[in-house]
């Protein structure tokens, strides 16, 4: 498991408000510290992992939870914008989506997302099931630890 | 504080493959037997042990020896494997279109931060760092195989007819 020696650093792209409610008291729980970051769309989420504007002092993620159905960008894309970025695409992201479709799953996959887990309409399915990922990520598995420094104004 | 691996709980089962078939790229035959006892409650897993890179190319392009080798469901992949190295292995399995979606779970001794980065970089979908004890080790892999399989969706694979083309120029036969 990863030793870290700074809180985690995670990425939520998620515009449901409940969904991320959740997700951060599961996360609390953790006994790995962490920061949650909430971003509400693809396009924010972009902005965040390019640290643009308002994003400028944004920590580059250790991993990123990514809901598929989201306005403005679809999850597919930016997961693809991800993944073919060569900044980005070690982060490992996760698929969080309420879409049991193979054809969702399949593409994800193709896409290089690193995992695709359900979301379970059911309160403490859907409970049990972040906490799993949360346990999975953060104390099973070993992140790749790149914070990358703040590029200098040019 | 010693963090409780045991924690994944299984909320419900989802659906997934049956069987499971879960390919182990692993050479060292005390580490294969840990994962072998990290499934064995588990009927519905068929795991292949495959102990060097040119084995692990038959199997996965289904050819000499492996010409009947099922599609695997799961890698687990020890970097270190002789023959072609495990990161050969990795990339192959990252580069073609009929493969590249299987998840595959690196697992290794302790690598270097570069290391790391490089093989999530190669698109490895997990990598997990193997504890020095031996019972530490088999909780770890019960509780990374029960995310894989209990949690995680697995991708569907495709029809049968699909016949997987050697498309890299290394290994054309």
């Amino acid at each position: 498991m990863t030793s870290h020696k700074r809180p985690v650093e995670i990425l939520l792209v998620e515009d449901n408000p409940g969904d991320v409610e959740l997700t951060r008291d599961a996360f609390a729980d953790s006994t790995m510290p962490n920061h949650i970051h909430v971003a509400g769309d693809g396009v924010e989420a972009l902005d965040f992992l390019h640290r643009n504007g308002p994003y400028a002092d944004a920590p580059r993620p250790d991993v990123i939870l990514l809901d598929l159905n989201m306005p403005r960008m679809d999850g597919k894309e930016l997961l693809s914008l991800i993944k073919n970025d060569a900044d980005l695409k070690a982060i490992p992201v996760v698929v969080l989506s309420s879409s049991e479709a193979a054809t969702d799953i399949g593409k994800s996959y193709r896409l290089h997302a690193n995992c695709y887990v359900s979301k379970p309409g059911e309160l403490a399915q859907f409970m049990r099931v972040v906490h799993a990922v949360e346990d999975f990520w953060l104390v099973m598995a070993t992140l790749p630890d790149r914070q990358t420094p703040r590029p200098s104004a040019a | 504080m010693k963090p409780n691996l045991n924690r994944i709980e299984i909320p419900y089962e989802i659906p997934r493959p049956k069987p499971v078939n879960v390919l182990l790229l692993e050479d060292n035959m005390a580490d294969a037997e840990l994962v072998s006892e990290a499934v064995a409650s588990d009927d519905n897993i068929t795991l292949h042990v495959i102990d060097n890179g040119d084995d692990a190319f038959d199997f996965i392009y289904r050819r000499n020896t492996y010409a009947r080798a099922p599609r695997p469901d799961l890698v687990l992949l020890d970097l270190n494997l002789p023959g072609k190295s495990g990161r050969e292995v990795l990339k192959v399995l990252k580069a073609e279109a009929a493969l590249l979606d299987i998840p595959v779970v690196v697992v290794s001794g302790a690598e270097s931060a570069d290391d790391i980065i490089e093989a999530y970089s190669l698109q490895a979908n997990c990598f997990i760092t193997k504890p020095a004890g031996l019972e530490e080790s088999l909780q770890l892999l019960r509780s990374v195989m029960r995310y894989w399989l209990h949690i995680v969706r697995l991708p569907t694979p495709p029809p049968e007819n699909v016949v997987i083309v050697n498309t890299s120029p290394e290994h054309r036969a």
